[in-house]
């Protein structure tokens, strides 16, 4: 990596510092082919002093998940039986290294999350993430590059765009610094764009979020309309598993990723009933974005087997309240998704706020979320008296584990309490080093 | 239709595919030379002669594909139908001929009072009830039959096969109608009637999707019965090609059987130059499922669907903006894009205040890399690749998201995937 003084990224891995500890012996030959070469075109940044940053260190590298075990076994898929216990599917994933040590980020080899942080950033912010590629401890043979492409921002500078073809792509014991100004407010994704369909598969996906001007300490907007106001917000990051793939990477096989067959279908990088269970470090998902990655969990618990998915689904709100969800998708299917004897208003999709040029409120209210391949839906709804609703995908494919009867994959809970019961909801849900 | 022409022909001065495909030019199809991107409108001034037939078409991986298609006074065989361009109120005719060895005809939804051979074209059934076509056909082995419509609504529409459409669809028998509003014939570029849908002239496009399952393919070549419940579709194509050919321009002289490329091309909106109205794409899915298509980049906004505008003249404004565009099976969309140059960073006055990691500290996979985050800079590229950035101008992927159809036979950077370019502000010199 270059000297990043200017960027504030602190710390970073130093190239010497990877070589110190030995990452790249297994990286092989193709990332260091330039090496020794003089590169002349390096962006100087001389004497700029941003007036706001937010520094977000991501690690890229692969690791073990659990899919729940009461699914129907799929030999020799799934359970994959390389996989250490308690896991049984095979990943590539990020995983929020910010403010990590360099030994610390270095020891995240191998320990990749689904789905990815979440991000959330204010409009108007810079934003600088580093993107350190770790390799895959499982595949020391695969020497693929890693990149950052946030989908969906507009005007996008191709280099920080993330698309390999396109621009660049961050080698094994490198780190890139990808720098965006976000101005348009709304709920995005995040994935990896390198050999997108197995990167993409393999779990590099997550949801990224901007948050208006007009938010204040007292009231958040999804939007810059007073329209948009609401009490808690809650990511639901929806993707589709397909296990044969997942395997065939483990196992040094090939896949042909035009013959798609999700397995399990995923809310925030869980299936049902894992979807609820909360992790030891939160109580509900809004919460829950800011995970250390370091954290221990009890043998044989819940936690552990989940740590590697640590966004929980389960929805905790007061009655009355207004209530926002960030739906998104980077799955290849179409999502219906129903909140039962609720309704929902759509107020935003693919972070634009549905509304005319000319200020017609194209906002509509709906039983049905529709959410495809790639699509995002800031949704608000008025949480009812207080109980367990159920948000799930109607689509029913996706409302079992491997095709099996009873009921799993995209289904979460919402959990309704008297007004008052449970304290407002902090307004920073991710607050990596911002200065 | 003739301002279209007479646009489309001076086109082609200034749009160039870049320094690789400017070499390879292909011959151009008339007196006019081809323009590299954007429409090509079939000639004929409402008059149209297609004969179907069969032929070849090479995939990116080397695969060579049976398929169907139509041969034209322009193209010995072309995968998916000419497309016709129509002012609102044009009178358009279309001879079928027939050399495949079985029936086959065209529909063409959302246009009313469509005439067969001089009658109203209907379904067709045998003697015993049962639906053959769902239009009069041209019979099998040389059989011939004439549609006469006029085209009264602007929009852009699909005409297709009604003869077993299932398999004649998926084989090729199927291509796009453009119609403008009526004011195109005394200058104006709109896609509607409203205002509110002009585009930049040089800057119209047309993406047509379809996919391809090789073993059905081949099943049909070789006379086989076709198992239609096994689908797998292979390929995914835009306009009769599959990504990274999809980019190479209109008329490639290496892509006879797809005429047509889909590398849509701006520039900035600036008060210092550049584009001054949005580009329009014109989206088109023969696919029996969704396409899920999104430009990397840019925000595009619909204001269209299946020859309906989201927006009329005096009404509120229903159009809305989409990173992703949602093109059901067998509809058509359109939707409009600006690029603006946000920041105008500048290496010396507004330099981007991260390192730019030096070429050995990356993977440089790209040819169309600039390897400078500035447009209209170019920075070096490692020894070994091949620069084809022209002056430092951007490109952005636009792919199908479903990342499955992003793929050629499950090679990732492939089916239905092109780019957009944007060239600097005084274009590329």
């Amino acid at each position: 990596m270059t000297d990043d003084t200017t960027s504030g990224i602190n710390p970073l891995l130093s190239r010497r510092n990877f070589l110190r500890a030995g990452v790249l012996g297994a990286a092989g030959a193709g990332v260091v082919m330039y090496a020794g070469r003089q590169a002349p075109n390096a962006v100087a940044a001389p004497g700029f002093t941003p007036t706001k940053s937010v520094d977000v260190h991501l690690a890229a590298t692969d690791g073990w998940v659990s899919m729940p075990d009461s699914a129907p076994a799929d030999p020799p898929y799934w359970p994959d039986p390389y996989a250490p216990a308690p896991y049984n599917m095979y990943v590539f994933g990020f995983r929020n290294v910010t403010g990590l040590s360099d030994a610390q980020v270095i020891g995240q080899k191998g320990r990749a999350q689904i789905s990815a942080p979440v991000l959330a950033f204010d409009e108007g912010s810079e934003v600088k993430v580093g993107l350190t590629n770790l390799g895959l401890a499982q595949r020391p043979d695969l020497i693929d590059g890693h990149t950052l492409h946030w989908h969906g921002f507009n005007n996008a500078i191709p280099i920080f765009d993330g698309v390999p073809e396109m621009s660049a792509a961050v080698p094994i014991g490198k780190t890139m610094i990808y720098y965006y100004r976000p101005t348009d407010p709304g709920t995005y994704m995040y994935h990896c764009h390198f050999e997108d369909v197995e990167h993409v598969q393999m779990g590099m996906t997550g949801l990224v979020y901007i948050r208006p001007k007009m938010n204040n300490g007292a009231n958040r907007y999804v939007f810059n309309d007073p329209a948009t106001r609401y009490d808690r917000e809650f990511p639901i990051f929806l993707t589709e598993n397909m296990p044969e793939g997942h395997y065939r990477d483990a196992h040094i096989q090939i896949t042909d990723w035009a013959a798609y067959n999700s397995g399990f279908g995923l809310m925030n990088g869980r299936a049902w009933p894992d979807t609820i269970v909360t992790n030891p470090q939160t109580t509900d998902s809004a919460l829950g974005q800011n995970f250390d990655p370091l954290a221990t969990y009890p043998a044989g618990s819940q936690g552990e087997r989940l740590q590697f998915q640590p966004q929980t689904s389960l929805i905790h709100v007061n009655a009355g309240e207004t209530v926002l969800l960030r739906i998104a998708s980077l799955g290849s299917l179409v999502h219906t998704l129903t909140l039962d004897g609720v309704s929902m208003k759509v107020i935003g999709s693919d972070a634009l706020q549905l509304k005319g040029a000319d200020g017609t409120d194209n906002s509509y209210v709906t039983n049905s979320i529709d959410c495809g391949p790639g699509e995002s839906r800031d949704v608000l709804f008025t949480a009812p008296d207080p109980g367990v609703y159920k948000l799930y995908d109607r689509d029913f494919y996706n409302l079992s584990n491997q095709g099996s009867g009873g009921y799993g994959g995209m289904m979460t809970n919402i959990v309704v309490e008297p007004p008052g019961t449970l304290p407002a909801q902090p307004l920073q849900p991710f607050t990596p080093g911002v200065r | 239709m003739n301002l279209r022409r007479l646009l489309a022909g001076g086109l082609s001065l200034t749009v160039l595919t870049g320094a690789l495909f400017a070499a390879a030019a292909a011959p151009s199809s008339g007196a006019t030379a081809t323009p590299g991107e954007g429409i090509l409108c079939e000639p004929g001034n409402g008059i149209y002669t297609m004969s179907a037939t069969s032929g070849f078409e090479t995939m990116p991986d080397g695969n060579s594909i049976y398929t169907w298609g139509y041969k034209t006074p322009t193209h010995n065989f072309q995968n998916t139908a000419p497309v016709i361009c129509a002012n609102a109120g044009d009178t358009i005719r279309i001879t079928l001929t027939n050399t495949l060895n079985e029936d086959t005809s065209f529909v063409f939804p959302g246009m009313s009072n469509v005439q067969a051979d001089g009658v109203d074209s209907a379904p067709q059934s045998d003697a015993t009830g049962r639906v053959t076509s769902l239009a009069p056909v041209a019979p099998a082995n040389g059989g011939q039959v004439t549609y006469t419509f006029t085209a009264d609504k602007p929009g852009t529409y699909m005409y297709e096969s009604g003869t077993d459409p299932r398999k004649q669809v998926e084989m090729g028998l199927w291509g796009a109608i453009i119609v403008y509003p009526a004011c195109h014939v005394n200058g104006c570029n709109q896609a509607y009637d409203d205002p509110r849908t002009a585009f930049e002239p040089t800057r119209e496009y047309i993406h047509m999707f379809s996919s391809v399952d090789p073993d059905i393919h081949a099943a049909i070549q070789l006379g086989k019965p076709v198992d239609w419940s096994t689908y797998s579709a292979k390929y995914y194509l835009i306009n009769g090609r599959s990504a990274p050919d999809s980019i190479a321009p209109n008329n490639a002289a290496w892509l006879p059987f797809a005429p047509y490329g889909s590398m849509v091309r701006v520039r900035p909106q600036d008060p210092n130059g550049g584009d001054t109205l949005p580009a329009l794409v014109r989206y088109v899915n023969a696919m029996d499922h969704d396409v899920a298509f999104h430009p990397h980049g840019n925000i595009e906004r619909v204001i269209g669907e299946d020859g309906q505008p989201l927006d009329t003249a005096g009404s509120p404004d229903n159009s809305y903006g989409s990173f992703l565009v949602d093109i059901r099976s067998n509809r058509t969309v359109e939707s409009m894009f600006t690029w603006t140059d946000q920041w105008h960073y500048d290496p010396v006055t507004n330099p981007i205040p991260v390192p730019l990691s030096p070429y050995n500290d990356l993977i440089i996979k790209g040819t169309w890399n600039a390897m400078s985050p500035y447009l209209g800079s170019q920075g070096a590229l490692p020894p070994g690749v091949t620069q084809f950035n022209q002056c430092g101008e951007y490109y952005h992927m636009a792919h199908n998201h479903a990342l499955y159809a992003a793929t050629n036979y499950g090679a990732t950077f492939g089916g239905q995937m092109t780019l957009i370019r944007i060239d600097p502000l005084g274009g590329c010199a």
